[in-house]
């Protein structure tokens, strides 16, 4: 089932404007979807889309990031596209071994969702997020 | 950004998401603010309009945490809602400094 599909310009104001509208259109499907799920999915799509806007296309007006959320019980997928020439995995930290690595100036993002437990899959320049409604709540919050 | 400096604290109030679109804002801010005449001893990050938070946001919060370590300033947060408070445990961050409600 598509829940919505967009794209939108190479900017950070463009996500700003555009996550809402996408957290409205889930919202309006999964009703029983609680504060946090929404908090969890509103920074994720917005880690995702900054990204694809800063590191895919650089910026580049003559450039649009494509957004499209399915779902197919039990997983709500989201899928991100840039134009630019895809991501390469080994450049993307994981975790921190030094307290004070907790303090680094950036690449903290794809971590801290998959902490959340969304599951990440690159695919040249397609991300896809995917998350299983029936992993339960609880399970998650064990993680905080 | 609202400063309010209350004594030796300067609270820094937050009206705008903290999120990518309004960092550069805030950064210039804070840079303001530093070369400024005020003088202070804390700084308090007032986080209690904000809803919205993305990485280059904790990023901002953690920039300010280090300018305000380097100067022997103290810094906190304060006012952050339980989904914020809970990002920056799941992040690690609450080891640094204090997060008040």
């Amino acid at each position: 089932m598509l829940i919505y599909e967009t794209d939108i310009a190479s900017s950070y104001e463009a996500v700003d404007e555009i996550v809402p509208i996408l957290l409205d259109a889930i919202k309006s499907k999964f009703m029983f979807m609680s504060d946090r799920y929404m908090f969890n999915i509103n920074f994720m799509l917005r880690e995702i889309l900054n990204n694809a806007v800063e590191h895919g296309n650089h910026f580049d007006p003559e450039k649009r990031v494509h957004c499209r959320i399915d779902y197919k019980v039990p997983v709500l997928a989201f899928i991100i596209k840039d134009e630019g020439e895809g991501i390469n995995l080994e450049n993307i930290p994981t975790e921190a071994h030094h307290p004070r690595e907790l303090l680094r100036v950036r690449n903290r993002g794809h971590q801290t969702i998959r902490d959340m437990d969304f599951d990440i899959r690159i695919v040249g320049t397609e991300v896809k997020i995917l998350l299983n409604l029936n992993q339960g709540e609880r399970l998650w919050k064990n993680n905080y | 950004m609202e400063e309010q400096l209350l004594g030796s604290c300067m609270r820094l109030i937050l009206i705008d998401g903290l999120t990518a679109n309004n960092i550069s804002k805030f950064n210039t801010k804070v840079e303001a603010l530093m070369e400024s005449d005020m003088q202070f001893t804390e700084v308090v990050l007032d986080l209690v309009n904000i809803r919205n938070i993305d990485s280059m946001g904790v990023t901002f919060v953690i920039g300010l945490y280090k300018k305000m370590e380097n100067q022997g300033k103290a810094f906190s947060v304060s006012g952050a809602s339980d989904d914020i408070v809970s990002l920056f445990k799941l992040m690690k961050l609450d080891q640094f400094f204090e997060m008040n409600l």
